[in-house]
């Protein structure tokens, strides 16, 4: 709960710098402040393997992109000839409300109260779907347990806040995820290549015109 | 009760990047308001995942981070050969397809 509002308020500090900030340059460096809390509120989601790859794809390459397209450039503090017919404040309160209306109502018709689907079921629903679904056995359940809550818990009498902990600890793992990749999501997996290909195959491409004269 | 404050957060997160691409001339901070609005749906699938203990959310943004790499690396290299042609990257300026 501490690292969502610490995280939480360091990302929208950071997105409103990114917006509000003249020199590119500065706004290239709060997006990085903006990824990195992002991470973090990744983490403390539990998705650590997500978190990583955000540090590594989105402030690691592309924000590395974006820093070497500005130097190339060459821009310095350009005079934004911005905010002249538009109210923020208007569009601002408008799309917040838009966006936390749709979200109310998924939340006030899908979402039970007590918390979530995962509370709902009883600890030997939840105990054979990490075996089935995770393909953990059962030492591995017992040596997750044992890891959360110290030796001598015995998996059969676990409290539901005590397996909703589990299944979050699991979840989150990158074994969990590559499984996945290439159970579940083999097909999407196979077309994210042909999409990578696509990009290279365009940057290239578009790169290598001769420029011409401006019309 | 986390849940809905994650929502919040990610509809915050997502406003922001629409009022800076909006406001903002410049090509390239347009793009940068733009990764602001992927990242905060990124946030809300990893936080539905969590609510609903189904890894499926996590691999999802997976995938949501490859195709947006992609996109920045077309989008920063029409943007290079655009500035190429025309000395600028604000947007107000560029405007030879303008009928």
């Amino acid at each position: 709960m501490v690292l969502l509002v610490i995280f939480g308020l360091v990302a929208i500090c950071s997105a409103i710098c990114v917006v509000a900030f003249k020199n590119p340059i500065h706004s290239a460096l709060a997006l990085i402040l903006t990824f990195f809390s992002q991470a973090g509120l990744f983490i403390a989601l539990g998705a650590h393997f997500v978190a990583a790859v955000q540090v590594i794809v989105y402030a690691g390459a592309i924000m590395v992109l974006f820093l070497f397209v500005i130097m190339l450039l060459n821009l310095g503090s350009l005079q934004d000839t911005a905010r002249q017919n538009i109210s923020a404040i208007k569009i601002f309160v408008l799309v917040l409300a838009v966006l936390l209306a749709i979200e109310g109502i998924t939340v006030a018709r899908y979402v039970d109260q007590n918390g979530g689907v995962i509370k709902k079921q009883s600890t030997d629903v939840i105990i054979q779907r990490l075996k089935d679904d995770f393909k953990m056995s059962d030492e591995d359940i017992k040596h997750s347990v044992e890891e959360l809550y110290g030796k001598g818990t015995s998996v059969s009498n676990l409290t539901s806040v005590q397996v909703t902990g589990l299944v979050h600890g699991e979840m989150g793992k990158t074994e969990r995820i590559g499984t996945l990749l290439f159970s579940k999501f083999v097909l999407p997996f196979e077309v994210t290549s042909f999409i990578l290909i696509a990009a290279l195959i365009g940057v290239i491409s578009i790169v290598n015109r001769e420029p011409q004269e401006a019309a | 009760m986390l849940l809905q404050y994650y929502m919040v957060l990610s509809a915050l997160l997502f406003t922001i990047g629409v009022i800076g691409v909006l406001v903002r001339r410049n090509a390239i901070i347009i793009f940068m308001c733009i990764e602001i609005m992927l990242n905060a749906a990124n946030l809300l699938f990893v936080a539905f995942s969590r609510e609903l203990g189904d890894s499926s959310g996590q691999v999802i943004v997976f995938f949501v981070m490859t195709v947006a790499a992609a996109e920045v690396a077309i989008g920063l290299a029409i943007i290079v050969s655009v500035f190429k042609n025309h000395a600028t990257v604000n947007v107000d300026e560029i405007k030879s397809m303008k009928g």
